[in-house]
């Protein structure tokens, strides 16, 4: 069992007896989360890892189902200019699951992605709780 | 004393508006989100509040998973701005965990409290009452 398999299993089984993913979104949420690790050299716990894992596999489950997930705000764009970098891992990852997928997946979830690893960016930047870079903690 | 505990985005941010609107008359701490939401279910805190930024269900999901359904209320979601009179409608009939995104936390969390407090005094006065 590889790291995010352990980091994550007590989550995702959870998700899974409550319906709220299935097992093949698990399945691509997990190869996501080992490539963000590989790319970006970050091994993700939970602080760290547990929004961007949760929201992985819930937005799969809804894409399998064939569900429209919800668009994104203006305002999370403005703020991703400052996160190039991440930008881009998101777009090649989102690329990867619509190849693993055989699906298109909404331009938007780049986006969604790309703030979780901005943020999670920033954690480990900051060494302190995860911030959400769109939502500045002391406003 | 009223126990909330928050989960997910944001944390610092809501736990100090909860805080300061609620006073000496609520207890608030953070915790990830499966610590949270058990602590819920076995009665170690009253209320679970959970930010997310995605609108995919994240500020919830653990919520959901351990309380089930019919414990949790999605108080706000991307392009869709609270409710106070809902907000009140839930804390009355009784809801626990709370999710709202990251965006609506200024507007979203003095509502809460509002209605978690009225709920709590009204509460008291029937119990005063009878």
């Amino acid at each position: 069992m590889s790291n995010v398999e352990q980091v994550f299993q007590a989550r995702f089984e959870l998700l899974l007896s409550s319906g709220l993913v299935s097992q093949s979104s698990i399945s691509a949420a997990l190869d996501t989360l080992r490539q963000v690790e590989r790319k970006t050299g970050i091994d993700l716990d939970e602080g760290l890892g547990a929004p961007l894992a949760t929201h992985l596999a819930m937005a799969l489950k809804r894409l399998e189902q064939g569900e429209v997930l919800q668009p994104a705000p203006g305002v999370l764009w403005q703020e991703l200019q400052g996160y190039p970098a991440q930008l881009e891992l998101a777009k090649s990852l989102i690329a990867g699951l619509e190849q693993r997928l055989g699906m298109m997946i909404p331009p938007d979830e780049a986006g969604f992605v790309a703030l979780h690893l901005a943020r999670i960016a920033l954690a480990v930047e900051n060494r302190t709780e995860p911030a959400n870079p769109s939502i500045p903690e002391d406003r | 004393m009223i126990r909330i505990v928050v989960s997910g985005l944001c944390t610092n941010e809501i736990c100090r508006l909860a805080s300061g609107l609620g006073g000496e008359r609520v207890s608030v701490h953070e915790a990830i989100d499966i610590t949270g939401a058990t602590e819920v279910s076995q009665g170690r805190a009253d209320y679970y509040f959970g930010a997310c930024a995605t609108g995919a269900g994240g500020a919830l999901a653990m919520a959901i998973a351990i309380l089930g359904y019919d414990r949790c209320f999605t108080a706000s979601m991307i392009g869709s701005v609270p409710k106070e009179a809902e907000i009140q409608a839930a804390v009355a009939s009784g809801k626990l965990a709370f999710g709202f995104t990251v965006d609506h936390i200024d507007s979203t969390v003095p509502m809460l409290i509002t209605a978690i407090l009225a709920h709590h005094r009204e509460a008291g006065n029937r119990e005063q009452g009878s």
